[in-house]
């Protein structure tokens, strides 16, 4: 193709030559499409000094969940601008920051660059992206390079092996992302046969069943409460929901992440329980006083949310306290968070102490959706 | 009448799912109305085996499932139709998990 162009331009300038040095005065056959291809050259866009516009997306150094949480809202407004913007151009996601991350950042960031690439009349990067070396992980270790291809973060979006992938990182099993918009009950044996592969904690069945309880809550929360009847928001698919795991055989440590990107608790609360809502988005002992978003995780997680307004005879809103209970059934050190709006709602369970602690915290803005992780210190029980 | 005997596994699904019919397939709903309403309309007593099952009956599976019909035919005729098979681990969990959906939605009936 490119030779083909290279004779016609080389036809186009004998001919303006030739024509300028008045020898001749005939015109080409070609003549009309050879300038129609010369003006095209000549206009705005392919100009040396037209830009395309371009959107960069840059993420922070430190993606997670823990210390960095801020970082995380500061990729999601830079997200939503550039999904409310009037004129979107492409958009390039520039990774080259990264130094750390965790599958919870990075599950995170999954969610919300499947926004960019299922946007609206997008359909040519709807099916793929591309990996720009210049914009990918220039400055990770081997170690995350490993983790980012592993947790199947390159492959979500369609990219094959971007990188050499040093093989001698061993004792770091992944449960590689997941994702549906309905329940998906066969995927949750793939969750447990995952675990069970890597470390012996469903010694009993009630183990079992709090981990499937937990999971399918999970499930059940994000198709039936994150998105409303009319969802509509850009980029997102309702009933959207991720999941993903590691293994960490050196730390002895399990982590296991749920994302959606749905309205969040509160938005939620309000859609499920109308005007009882009232009663638990503000504080009991004044009327003046917004419970934040922290709060009402722990609200939910407590179980002590009223009746929904669609199936007051039911008794619903148990849910949260599932993943709870999972926590605290695998008599094992235990974190379970679960992040919604601004709120950052912690539970730490130590079993050998028997102490649950509870830790809260507002956030500097809103996270998109809800996201909820159980890490567990497996410690001294051997591996399966 | 003679007790009858249900394999959950083979006679519902492996992999029991969400509360309602709109969420998942083998909904909690689903197993209420296609089998549980009919032994309690044929007055039929029936032992549930749930051996055999890859994923649990779910905490809202079960209350919707079980919670509802004991509300609606009351506590102690839904005790006397329907039984879990206690004789396996998975059958004692199901069965102690079921009891207190089934308390739990009796209460939250009552107004409790």
């Amino acid at each position: 193709m490119n030779e083909y162009r290279q004779k016609r331009r080389q036809r186009w300038l004998k001919y303006t030559r030739l024509k300028n040095e008045g020898i001749i005065f005939l015109k080409p056959d070609d003549y009309y499409k050879l300038k129609k291809y010369e003006l095209r050259k000549k206009s705005k866009k392919f100009s040396v000094n037209y830009k395309k516009r371009i959107n960069d997306i840059k993420l922070p150094s430190k993606i997670d969940f823990e210390e960095n949480i801020d970082n995380i809202l500061v990729v999601s407004k830079q997200i939503e601008d550039y999904m409310q913007s009037h004129i979107r151009g492409n958009f390039r996601i520039d990774h080259s920051a990264i130094t750390c991350a965790s599958i919870a950042g990075m599950l995170y960031l999954v969610g919300q660059v499947s926004r960019l690439v299922s946007q609206p009349g997008n359909y040519k990067i709807s099916k793929k992206l591309k990996y720009n070396k210049h914009f990918g992980l220039k400055n990770a270790d081997d170690k995350l390079k490993y983790l980012f291809y592993e947790i199947g973060y390159w492959q979500y979006f369609g990219i094959g092996k971007p990188y050499h992938i040093e093989k001698n990182i061993k004792e770091n099993y992944f449960l590689s992302i997941e994702s549906n918009s309905k329940s998906d009950i066969k995927l949750l044996n793939k969750i447990k046969k995952f675990i069970k592969g890597k470390v012996s904690i469903f010694d009993s069945y009630v183990k079992e069943y709090k981990f499937d309880d937990a999971i399918k809550e999970a499930m059940g929360n994000a198709l039936e409460h994150a998105y409303t009847e009319d969802f509509l928001q850009p980029g997102k698919i309702k009933g959207k929901w991720w999941i993903c795991g590691h293994y960490d055989n050196i730390c002895k440590t399990l982590e296991l992440v749920f994302y959606d990107y749905g309205i969040g608790i509160r938005e939620s609360m309000k859609n499920n329980m109308g005007e009882e809502a009232k009663i638990f988005l503000m504080d009991k002992l004044s009327d003046k006083f917004i419970k934040n978003d922290a709060d009402l995780i722990g609200v939910a997680m407590e179980g002590k949310l009223s009746k929904y307004k669609r199936y007051k005879e039911r008794d619903r809103g148990k849910g949260f306290q599932r993943f709870k209970d999972f926590a605290r059934s695998s008599e094992l050190d235990c974190e379970l968070s679960v992040v919604s709006g601004s709120g950052l709602y912690k539970y730490i369970y130590q079993y050998n102490k028997n102490i649950e602690t509870v830790k809260k915290k507002t956030l500097s803005n809103s996270i998109d959706g809800m996201l909820i992780k159980w890490k567990i210190k497996i410690g001294d029980r051997d591996g399966a | 009448m003679e007790r009858k005997k249900y394999n959950f596994a083979e006679e519902f699904t492996k992999n029991p799912g969400l509360r309602f019919r709109k969420l998942s397939e083998f909904s909690g709903e689903e197993f209420r109305e296609e089998v549980l309403e009919n032994f309690f309309k044929k007055d039929q007593k029936v032992i549930i085996n749930v051996d055999g099952i890859e994923s649990s009956l779910g905490s809202s599976f079960l209350s919707e499932a079980f919670g509802n019909i004991a509300v609606k035919y009351g506590k102690d005729k839904f005790m006397d139709i329907i039984q879990i098979d206690t004789s396996s681990d998975i059958g004692y969990v199901t069965n102690e998990e079921m009891l207190k959906r089934v308390d739990e939605a009796i209460r939250r009936a009552n107004g409790k």
